[in-house]
C-alpha cells in the first residue's frame, strides 16, 4: 500500500527565489506527522503545494499513489486534503455557521453533512453558541476552532493544520491540540506545521524538521524530542 | 427628467406635492441607477476591479433592444404581440449582456488576475473604448428615439396630484423582483454563500474546494443579465438612446456603489435611491444642468469623508 | 556564466540602437525651415503636418505631465484634461478683450501653470491618500465637474463657444529680425512656424526640467512610493507630500499645455475638447510609450496623437477622394474607428507589454519579475 501522501524532491519558490528545495516527505494512512522549523524554513510554501495554491516547479506529490501537483485547488480538496491555512482565514463576515457550510462545499451528501456539523459542535461546543454569529467578531482561539472544524467538514482523508497554535493562549492550544488527537483517532491523518515545536513533537508520531528549505532531519517523534541538535535549535535547550 | 421640469415650471402646484413628486420620480430613477450599480459592486466584491466597461455593456444592451424592436415590429404590433415581444427583450437582452460581460472577462480580465492593480483598471478603460465605438458603428454617432412602447398614462387617474404611470410601474415592478431574488441568491444558495466566501478571502474560498474561476465567471454574468435588463428599463423609461450612455450612467451607477459601500449589494442598492433622488432633487431645486457635476460632487465627497460608504466598512485593502 | 550573449533583437534593442536625440532635435528644428517637405505632406495629407507638429509638441508638454503623475509615482490619474482646460480657460479669462485683464502671453502661461498646479494641490490634498482606484475614479469625477462647470458658467466661460480671440505673443524686436532671415514672418496667423518654434522651446524645457528631477532626491521619492508606498513611508519619506508634489507639477504641466493650446488655436475652444476622452487618450500615449519614461511618453504621444490629428483625418481624405466611400458609410470613415484603435492599444499593451514600447529600465525589471513571482505564487 503506497503512502496517504508522498512528496518526492519538491521544489518551488516564487520569482527568483526558491523557497523549497528538493523536499521529500510522506504521511502514512493514520499517522500525525509534525513539520516544524524556523520562521521562513518553507512549512507553509509546502503545505500549500500540497493544496495546489503553489505551483511546483519540479518534483511529485501524490495522494495514495495518485499524482496531484497538477491539479487544481479546488480539485484537491475533493480528493480528500483540507486545509487550514496559516492565520486562521476565516470568512469574516460569514456567520459561524456559513464558515462551517462553506467547508462542506465540494460535498454533497446533505445528512452526512449534518451529521458531521453536529461532531464539530461536539468537539468546540463554544462553536454551537455561536452559530449566528460573524465570523470575524470570534476571539482568537474561537476562530482557530473554527478553522479546524471548518476543515473537518471537509471530511477530509489528510488534514493539513498551519500553526494552529499561532499567538492563542496555552489552555486554548492544549484544547486544540486534544481535538487533533481525538481526529486522528478517528482515522484522520493530519500534517501538522508547528512552531511550538515540543507540543508539536509529542502529538506527532513521526517528525520531519525543515530549515531554509530543505528537510534536515527525521524520524519518530520521540527521536527528534530527544535529539541534542533538535533540543537546541527548537525546544529551548 | 422632463416631467420633473414640467412641474417645476408650473407655479401653482403645491410645493408639497411638487416634492412628492420629485421623491418618487426620483426613486424610480433610482431603482434603475441601482440595478446597474449591482453589477459594479459584484464584480468589485470579488476581484476589486472597478469594470469600467460595465456601463458599456449597458449601452450594447440598449442598443440591442432597439434592433431588436425594429426587427419584431413591435411599434405596430397589437397589445398581446407588444407584451410578448418586450417578455423576449427582457429574456435576450440580458442573456446576450451576460454573455459578453463574461466573454470580457475571460478574454481581458482573466489574464491579468495577478498582475499590478492598475493594469486591468486600464484594460477595463481600454474594454470600455471598443465598445462604445461598436455602439457608435452600431447606431451611429446621434442620440436615438427609443420607440415608446409603454403607455404614459396616469395610473392614479386623470387628474390625480401625482403621475405614476405605466412606465414607473414597469420600473418599479421589474426592479424590485429583481433586486428580491438577488438578495435570495446571494444569501441562501450554496453559489451565493461561495460567492461572498471568495469576496471575502479568495485564498481560504480556494481551500474550500470553490472554483474561484467559476464563481468569478458567474459573477460576471449575473452582473450582466442586470446591466441588460436595466438597459431595456432604461430604453422603455427614458425613450433615448446613444452610444455614449454607458459612460455617464456607468459613473452614475459606479457613485451609487461607492456610496453604499463598495462591495455591498445593499449598498448598491441604497446609494442607487439616493443618487436617483439627489438627481431629481437637484434637477427641481438646483437646476437640471447642474444635476451631473452634482452626483459627481457627492462621489468626490464620499470617497473623501467616507471612504468605506453608507453602511460602513465592506472593504480589505491588501498590505 | 556571464559570456555575453548574442543581443536580443527585441523592438526596444533595435530602437535604442538608432541615432539618439540630437538627430530627431536636429530634423524638427531644420523641418519647418525647408520649405519642400512640408509642401510634399501636404499634397500627400492635405493636412499642414507642421501645425499639427506644433499640437504635438503641446500634447507631449501635457503627456509629460500625465507622466510625473502616473509613470513616476504612480497614481492613476484619469483627470487630466481638467487641468489642461484650466490652463486654456486661466489664459482666456486673463487675455481674451472681453476681460479687463489682457496680461498677454507671458503673463498668462505663467498664471495657467500655477492656476493648474493649484487646482492640483486642492484636489490632491485631501483625495491622495485613498486607495489607488478610487484616486482615479476621484480624479475622473473632478474632470467631469469642471466640464460641466465650464459649460454652466456661461456668465464666465461663454458656454460652448469658449473664450475668443486669444491674441498671439507678441514677439520681442531682437527675435524678429533674425527670425525674418530665416523667411518667417512676424504674424502669427500666417506663419504657422512662430508657434511651431515656441512650442517646441517649451517642450525642450520641460524636458530638461523633468530630466533633471528624474535624478534627484525627490524624483527617487516618487519612484520609490511607485514600487512601495508602505515601504517607501518606513525609509522616511513622506508619502502624501512626495505625492502630493508630483501631482501638482503633473497638472501644472498640463497646464502650462493648455495655455500654449488655446493661445496657438486662439480660443479656448469649447468645454468638450476637455472631456473624459482627452484623458484617456494621453494615458494611453502614455503607457503606450512606457509608464516613467520620457523617451517613450514622446513616442506614445507622438505615435497616437500623431495617428489622431495626422494619420486618421489623411486617411479620411484619401477614402473620400478616392470615392471609396461615396454614400458616406460609417464603418468605412476612419474616425469611426479611433475609440477602437485606443482601447485595443491600452488593452493589448496592458496585457503583452506593460512596460510600453520603450520602457524605463526600471519598471521593465520590475514588471518582469512581479509577473514571474505572480505566476508561480498565486497569491499568498
Amino acid at each position: 500500500m503506497p503512502p496517504l501522501l508522498e512528496i518526492s524532491d519538491l521544489r518551488a519558490g516564487y520569482g527568483q527565489i526558491e523557497v523549497l528545495k528538493g523536499i521529500s516527505l510522506e504521511v502514512q494512512p493514520g499517522e500525525i506527522v509534525a513539520l516544524i522549523g524556523a520562521n521562513g524554513a518553507g512549512k507553509t510554501s509546502t503545505l500549500m503545494s500540497i493544496s495546489g495554491c503553489l505551483r511546483p516547479r519540479s518534483g511529485s506529490i501524490r495522494l495514495a499513489g495518485q499524482e496531484i501537483h497538477a491539479r487544481a485547488p479546488h480539485e484537491i480538496v475533493r480528493l480528500g486534503i483540507c486545509h487550514s491555512p496559516e492565520g486562521r482565514k476565516i470568512f469574516p463576515r460569514l456567520t459561524v455557521l456559513e464558515n462551517l457550510q462553506m467547508g462542506a462545499f465540494a460535498r454533497s451528501d446533505k445528512a452526512g453533512i449534518q451529521q458531521d456539523l453536529d461532531h464539530a459542535f461536539e468537539m468546540f461546543p463554544i462553536l454551537k453558541q455561536r452559530t449566528t454569529q460573524a465570523g470575524g467578531t470570534l476571539s482568537g482561539g474561537e476562530q482557530q476552532m473554527l478553522a479546524v472544524a471548518r476543515a473537518m467538514m471537509g471530511r477530509p482523508k489528510l488534514l493539513l493544520l498551519d500553526e494552529p497554535s499561532l499567538g492563542l493562549a496555552p489552555l486554548i492550544v492544549l484544547k486544540i491540540f486534544e481535538v487533533v488527537k481525538k481526529l486522528n483517532d478517528e482515522g484522520i491523518s493530519i500534517l501538522l506545521v508547528e512552531q511550538a515545536a515540543r507540543m508539536a513533537l509529542k502529538l506527532a508520531h513521526r517528525g520531519y524538521v525543515m530549515e531554509t528549505g530543505e528537510i534536515t532531519m527525521h524520524g519518530p517523534a520521540a527521536n527528534l524530542l530527544a535529539d541534542a541538535r533538535v533540543q537546541a535549535a527548537y525546544l529551548g535547550g | 427628467m422632463t416631467p420633473a421640469l414640467l412641474l417645476a415650471q408650473t407655479a401653482d402646484i403645491d410645493a408639497w406635492q411638487a416634492f412628492w413628486q420629485y421623491a418618487l420620480i426620483g426613486l424610480t430613477n433610482g431603482a434603475l441607477i441601482a440595478l446597474v450599480a449591482l453589477g459594479y459592486t459584484m464584480v468589485y466584491g470579488i476581484i476589486e476591479l472597478i469594470n469600467f466597461a460595465h456601463g458599456d455593456v449597458f449601452m450594447l444592451g440598449a442598443f440591442l433592444a432597439l434592433t431588436l424592436i425594429g426587427a419584431m415590429g413591435l411599434e405596430q404590433a397589437g397589445a398581446v404581440q407588444l407584451w410578448l415581444g418586450i417578455g423576449l427583450l427582457f429574456v435576450v437582452v440580458p442573456l446576450f449582456c451576460a454573455v459578453l460581460n463574461v466573454t470580457i472577462d475571460r478574454a481581458v480580465y482573466k489574464p491579468l488576475r495577478n498582475a499590478p492593480k492598475l493594469a486591468p483598471l486600464v484594460s477595463a478603460i481600454g474594454v470600455s473604448f471598443v465598445l462604445m465605438n461598436v455602439g457608435l458603428l452600431w447606431h451611429g454617432a446621434a442620440d436615438k428615439h427609443f420607440p415608446d412602447l409603454v403607455s404614459r398614462q396616469n395610473l392614479l387617474g386623470e387628474n390625480a396630484a401625482i403621475e405614476f404611470s405605466y412606465k414607473d410601474l414597469l420600473v418599479i415592478g421589474m426592479t424590485v423582483p429583481i433586486m428580491i431574488a438577488l438578495t435570495g441568491f446571494v444569501k441562501g444558495t450554496r453559489l451565493g454563500k461561495a460567492m461572498r466566501a471568495t469576496a471575502q478571502d479568495p485564498v481560504a474560498a480556494t481551500l474550500m474546494g470553490i472554483n474561484a474561476d467559476r464563481v468569478i465567471a458567474v459573477t460576471f454574468a449575473i452582473g450582466g443579465a442586470l446591466a441588460g435588463a436595466a438597459s431595456v428599463i432604461y430604453g422603455l423609461y427614458i425613450n433615448t438612446v446613444g452610444y455614449q450612455m454607458g459612460f455617464t450612467n456607468g459613473l452614475y451607477a459606479f457613485t451609487a456603489a461607492v456610496l453604499g459601500g463598495i462591495g455591498n449589494i445593499p449598498g448598491a442598492v441604497l446609494g442607487g435611491l439616493v443618487i436617483g433622488l439627489a438627481r431629481s432633487f437637484g434637477s427641481a431645486y438646483v437646476g437640471e444642468r447642474w444635476t451631473s457635476a452634482l452626483v459627481f460632487v457627492i462621489l468626490i465627497a464620499i470617497l473623501i469623508f467616507r471612504p468605506n460608504g453608507l453602511l460602513g466598512a465592506r472593504t480589505r485593502e491588501k498590505v | 556564466m556571464n559570456k555575453r550573449q548574442p543581443a536580443p533583437r527585441s523592438l526596444t534593442a533595435q530602437l535604442d540602437r538608432l541615432p539618439q536625440w540630437p538627430l530627431y532635435l536636429g530634423i524638427l528644428l531644420l523641418y519647418p525651415l525647408l520649405v519642400y517637405p512640408e509642401k510634399v505632406l501636404f499634397q500627400w495629407t492635405e493636412i499642414s503636418v507642421g501645425m499639427q507638429l506644433t499640437y504635438i509638441f503641446i500634447y507631449a508638454i501635457l503627456a509629460l505631465g500625465l507622466n510625473v503623475v502616473v509613470g513616476y509615482t504612480g497614481i492613476l490619474h484619469l483627470g487630466i484634461a481638467a487641468f489642461f482646460g484650466i490652463g486654456a480657460y486661466i489664459t482666456g479669462i486673463l487675455t481674451v478683450p472681453a476681460y479687463p485683464f489682457g496680461i498677454g502671453f507671458v503673463g498668462s502661461l505663467i498664471c495657467a501653470s500655477l492656476g493648474a498646479a493649484l487646482a492640483g494641490l486642492l484636489l490632491g490634498a485631501p483625495t491622495l491618500r485613498l486607495r489607488g482606484d478610487y484616486v482615479a475614479i476621484v480624479t475622473l469625477g473632478f474632470g467631469e465637474v469642471t466640464r460641466f462647470s465650464l459649460r454652466n458658467l456661461e456668465e464666465i466661460t461663454a458656454g460652448m463657444r469658449g473664450l475668443n480671440p486669444i491674441p498671439p505673443p507678441t514677439l520681442p524686436a531682437f527675435l524678429a529680425t533674425p527670425l525674418s532671415w530665416l523667411g518667417i514672418q512676424n504674424d502669427w496667423a500666417l506663419d504657422y512656424r512662430l508657434f511651431y518654434y515656441l512650442a517646441l522651446g517649451l517642450l525642450l524645457v520641460v524636458i530638461l526640467l523633468l530630466r533633471n528631477l528624474e535624478r534627484s532626491r525627490l524624483g527617487r521619492a516618487w519612484v520609490a512610493i511607485r514600487e512601495d508606498e508602505l515601504a517607501a513611508t518606513c525609509m522616511g519619506i513622506n508619502a502624501a507630500r512626495v505625492k502630493l508634489s508630483a501631482f501638482a507639477l503633473g497638472c501644472g504641466l498640463a497646464g502650462m499645455a493648455g495655455c500654449l493650446y488655446a493661445t496657438a488655436l486662439t480660443s479656448t475652444a469649447g468645454p468638450d475638447a476637455f472631456d473624459f476622452s482627452r484623458s484617456v487618450i494621453m494615458l494611453c500615449c502614455v503607457i503606450l510609450g512606457g509608464l516613467g519614461s520620457l523617451r517613450g511618453t514622446l513616442l506614445g504621444v507622438l505615435l497616437l496623437i500623431g495617428f489622431d490629428n495626422v494619420a486618421a483625418p489623411a486617411l479620411d481624405g484619401f477614402l473620400q477622394r478616392a470615392n471609396i466611400n461615396p454614400d458616406d458609410n460609417p464603418w468605412l470613415t476612419f474616425s469611426n474607428w479611433k475609440l477602437m484603435c485606443f482601447g485595443l492599444a491600452l488593452i493589448l499593451m496592458m496585457r503583452f507589454r506593460p512596460e510600453g514600447l520603450l520602457p524605463s529600465r526600471q519598471v521593465e525589471a520590475e514588471l518582469h519579475s512581479e509577473a514571474q513571482l505572480h505566476r508561480e505564487g498565486a497569491s499568498i
